[in-house]
């Protein structure tokens, strides 16, 4: 049986994918704020997102490293982010459970299950 | 077309020194590294530098505030004793008579900044920041070292601010003696010593706030 520490709640879920998507050389956290903005339209606020990439970490589904200083960031290090391959079993995982969850349903379906009051 | 190079400005350096008290140190470099250079990034695309200062107040503001909201209660607990601390003291000098009798610009400056300075004299200006930061917020990953400077820095500007409120009311005393009129001496020495009473309340106020912000950090951080 899973682990509750091994699921992954969609917050997470799409920061996880983030990284995959922006590769190790470019996953922290300015990219990912941005890269969310551009694609999915989301804004999300920093505390929130760094909160998250911690707790990432702390389940073991990512690794982070420090990176050089730069002037452009008034000589503040870059915190670069990497999924592992756990991190990556967990992805996997996420996606296969929403492929079986997903199959054999539609949206049109959906209001007939939801009662009479939605039934329109 | 104008370079990145020449477009590259500095977000305003009051901000970030809030928002740097707000955050947990192990994320004041990727945190503000990252607002930094988004904030470039919004000059270079056009903005103004009125608006690029502005987007940068609002994240400095919505970040602060969800750390502050993030912080454990006990961090909080020392924000609200001093909060209800100064509330309390207000009220009672209300209570007492009018609340002007008991503010006195002069008096606040011959203890507060004396006090602070003379603390970061004998400890340094990161004791003092570290020192604020632990008393009111959150820290994780601090070494001992600067934890034990941080409280010297405290418990000096805390004696100090007693030996200040001391020393301004020796000062005042000795004016007062100086001025006296034996004609309206009882009518003189009343609101002279009235203000001059006010520097050693500062003093010993401000040593009480700082002897319970010893504490916590005894309390949190160094107790064996």
């Amino acid at each position: 049986m899973a682990n509750k520490e091994n699921y992954l709640g969609e917050f997470e879920h799409i920061i996880l994918l983030t990284l995959l998507r922006l590769g190790d050389d470019n996953a922290y956290g300015m990219n990912v704020r941005a890269t969310l903005k551009e694609l999915v339209n989301r804004d999300v606020s920093i505390g929130a997102l760094y909160t998250t990439l911690e707790r990432l970490e702390k389940k073991g589904f990512i690794n982070s490293k420090i990176g050089d200083a730069t002037s452009e960031r008034g000589g503040r290090a870059k915190r670069y982010f990497k999924l592992n391959a756990k991190g990556k079993e967990a992805l996997k995982a996420t996606r296969d459970n929403l492929d079986i969850l997903w199959q054999g349903v539609s949206l049109r379906q959906m209001p007939e299950f939801c009662g009479s009051g939605y039934a329109k | 077309m104008l370079s990145k190079q020449t477009k590259t400005r500095s977000p305003p350096s009051w901000a970030t020194y809030i928002l740097e008290l707000f955050l947990p140190i192990e994320l004041q470099n990727p945190v503000l590294g990252d607002l930094q250079e988004e904030y470039n990034q919004c000059v270079v695309t056009g903005l103004s530098s009125k608006q690029a200062n502005a987007w940068y107040y609002r994240q400095v503001f919505t970040t602060a505030i969800y750390y502050l909201w993030k912080g454990k209660v006990s961090n909080m607990a020392y924000l609200f004793s001093f909060v209800f601390f100064m509330a309390i003291s207000v009220i009672s000098m209300a209570m007492a008579s009018s609340i002007d009798l008991y503010f006195n610009i002069a008096s606040i400056i011959i203890v507060l900044p004396t006090a602070v300075v003379l603390g970061i004299a004998a400890t340094s200006t990161d004791a003092f920041k570290l020192a604020t930061r632990l008393t009111f917020f959150e820290a994780t990953v601090v070494s001992e070292k600067a934890i034990k400077s941080a409280r010297r820095f405290i418990s000096v500007t805390g004696n100090q601010c007693l030996w200040m409120g001391l020393i301004g009311f020796i000062i005042g005393s000795i004016s007062m003696a100086d001025s006296a009129d034996s004609d309206n001496l009882i009518a003189f020495i009343g609101p002279a010593l009235g203000v001059n009473f006010l520097t050693l309340l500062y003093g010993v106020m401000l040593k009480s706030l700082c002897y319970s912000a010893e504490q916590k950090l005894l309390d949190r951080y160094l107790l064996d």
